[in-house]
């Protein structure tokens, strides 16, 4: 469906058949040229086309769905070890789903080019039939390989799916796989959503934003966990440096889904990279109100070597942070209240760095932390209740209501003065909610 | 179109090569190989695709390989293979450069430990797959026993790469003994 096709206005097929009736009359008048017809018939579509299209859609969706039951039927029918076969048949039997799903797949590219149900569900059943067939050889021969391996054998043997079968399902499971990885092992297996990117993007220009929000969603949520796991853990030599990483990597997202999506895409799940942005900027914002946080220590000087994996998320630390900086830089004119909330928590990410170099006091982090969630999840409030955004007015009573939450179960912090801070800011509310309904009421009095 | 039919079946023909090749070289090791007798215990843990299989924990793998090269953990290296009295296989040496023909090795993953202590590795072969059934009786079968001398892995071993061809308990591959048990 491309954008063109959806910008067009929706008309009876009888009205369509009547406005070709017609243009062609006029050009047979000498009205209006052959180019301009086209394009006036052009702006109309009818209703048919669209319910076409809609029960064209739920009928690839189910033959997937269906080729997705079957294919992981296979894998678990074979996954039951069948242990009284021969070799042979067993042999036999590996390579036999390979071959019927190619057999489907190539009757589908040679005789039926069309069909889009097709297409998807052999390529999906070819998906399924590789890990099948590496599965029952691997079984047979007690083939030595823990899952990684086996997931990266299955990937790199079934990523060419994606783009020769034209198959949108099997992108989604390849996502998914990816994201599996990025899960199991410390390494930089997110790497591998670059092979996907220029479908990403061919779904992009073609507007199938079904399509490219699920896979934004799964693509992003994998590199998250990929360099937070790969990052944060005991002897990593980039330990300490992981939250702020993940920060920065927030902030970039939330960059990025404006940078692409524009300013005006303010949905939650129509624009993954910003949604996912705005929650990491929240949890780790929430992380650093905590006492017990080390500044980053010297890369090099740690046990364990620097490998791939660091120098990868080093990477992609750099790129965020650059990221980021350009777009405040140029775009710090049209940013919203709610923008630079989000945003000003970038703040933390180069007080993180310059911490490296310059020794800080925790004090320092904790209550700027503390202060800057406080500002801005009223700030976000008022926002919401002015703009009647409710999306923003529950983001930030939520981000107020678990750092109160977090104070309150704060053991750092001696009881007198968390009871004393409780009541000031709990005064301060009832205060200014009384001053700004008197604020209120003047107003409406003079109007 | 007609240019990406000829990617679509080279796709296909790489599709079929990797599992072909995998059987290929399965059968070279278990034709022409070596074969030791490696004692193990065995456990039944699940793969989600592969089904059930028991994961051998060797003996030889109970200390560390003499070495007198420097590894880091996760290195590739070669683990010379011996002989031990009893006529159950044993780790002389761990060495980075490939030995010469005649001496038989296995290509191992390098594990914890040092050059002065020596270092553990992973070996290849610890996987042996069994049906749903057969797979937690093979645990209980092993584990149930008072001592488990007698518990080996037949591995066949060509030019570093190593296949498992059986387990064996009481001298009687592993199915065999099950029925016997069941007899009993």
């Amino acid at each position: 469906m491309t954008q063109h096709n959806q910008n067009k206005k929706i008309v009876t097929t009888e009205q369509l058949q009547w406005l070709k009736r017609e243009s062609n009359l006029w050009q047979e008048q000498g009205l209006v040229s052959n180019e301009a017809k086209n394009s006036i018939l052009d702006l109309y579509r009818s209703q048919e086309d669209g319910d076409e299209r809609r029960s064209a859609l739920s009928n690839i969706l189910l033959v997937s769905l269906g080729a997705l039951l079957i294919g992981g039927g296979i894998i678990l029918l074979l996954a039951h070890n069948w242990e009284n076969f021969g070799t042979g048949v067993r042999t036999f039997l590996s390579f036999l789903p390979l071959v019927l799903a190619q057999a489907l797949c190539w009757y589908g590219v040679q005789y039926q080019p069309q069909s889009r149900p097709l297409r998807e569900s052999g390529a999906v059943l070819l998906f399924f039939a590789v890990a099948a067939s590496i599965a029952l050889i691997s079984q047979t021969y007690h083939i030595y390989g823990d899952l990684e391996r086996f997931l990266v054998v299955w990937l790199l043997l079934t990523l060419p799916i994606v783009y020769l079968m034209r198959s949108a399902t099997t992108l989604m499971l390849i996502s998914a796989i990816i994201l599996w990885l990025c899960c199991l092992e410390r390494e930089p297996y997110w790497l591998l959503y670059i092979a996907l990117a220029p479908y990403l993007y061919k779904l992009h220009r073609q507007n199938s934003r079904l399509l490219l929000h699920w896979s934004l969603w799964i693509g992003l949520v994998g590199l998250t966990i990929s360099v937070v796991y790969g990052s944060s853990y005991y002897a990593s030599p980039l330990d300490h440096w992981g939250i702020y990483i993940a920060l920065a990597l927030g902030c970039a997202f939330y960059a990025l889904g404006y940078w692409w999506f524009g300013f005006d895409n303010s949905k939650f799940w129509t624009n993954a990279p910003t949604s996912l942005g705005i929650l990491i900027i929240g949890l780790i914002s929430l992380m650093f109100t905590w006492y017990g946080r080390t500044l980053p220590s010297d890369l090099w000087q740690v046990e364990s070597p620097m490998t791939l994996n660091e120098y990868a998320i080093l990477t992609i630390f750099t790129v965020s942070i650059v990221f980021t900086a350009l777009f405040i830089t140029r775009n710090w004119k049209v940013l919203s209240v709610s923008n630079w909330v989000a945003l000003s928590s970038f703040a933390f990410v180069l007080l993180g760095i310059t911490g490296f170099f310059i020794h800080q006091n925790q004090n320092v982090f904790v209550i700027a932390s503390n202060l800057y969630i406080l500002t801005g999840s009223v700030l976000l409030m008022f926002q919401g209740i002015n703009r009647n955004r409710l999306l923003l007015l529950n983001g930030g009573l939520i981000w107020f209501s678990l750092l109160v939450l977090f104070r309150f179960f704060d053991s750092d912090i001696p009881f007198v003065y968390k009871g004393v801070i409780f009541i000031v800011i709990g005064s301060a509310f009832i205060a200014t909610n009384i001053w700004f309904k008197k604020k209120h009421h003047v107003k409406g009095g003079q109007s | 179109m007609k240019y990406s039919k000829i990617w679509i079946v080279a796709l296909f023909v790489v599709q079929l090569a990797a599992p072909g090749y995998m059987i290929f070289e399965q059968q070279q090791i278990l034709s022409h190989g070596e074969v030791y007798k490696f004692k193990t215990q065995p456990i039944d843990p699940y793969d989600p695709f592969r089904g059930r299989y028991v994961t051998l924990t060797y003996n030889i793998n109970a200390n560390p390989i003499p070495t007198e090269q420097t590894f880091q953990r996760g290195d590739w290296a070669y683990a010379l293979l011996s002989v031990d009295s009893e006529g159950y296989a044993m780790f002389t040496k761990l060495v980075a450069d490939e030995p010469n023909a005649g001496q038989d090795y296995i290509t191992v993953e390098v594990s914890w430990g040092g050059q002065d202590r020596g270092h553990y590795v992973d070996v290849p072969f610890n996987r042996y797959y069994a049906s749903e059934e057969t797979a937690p009786n093979i645990e209980r079968a092993v584990w149930r026993r008072e001592t488990v001398d007698d518990v080996y892995a037949e591995v066949s071993v060509l030019d570093g790469k190593a296949t498992l061809k059986e387990l064996y308990v009481d001298g009687l591959p592993i199915r065999e003994y099950l029925e016997t048990q069941t007899k009993q």
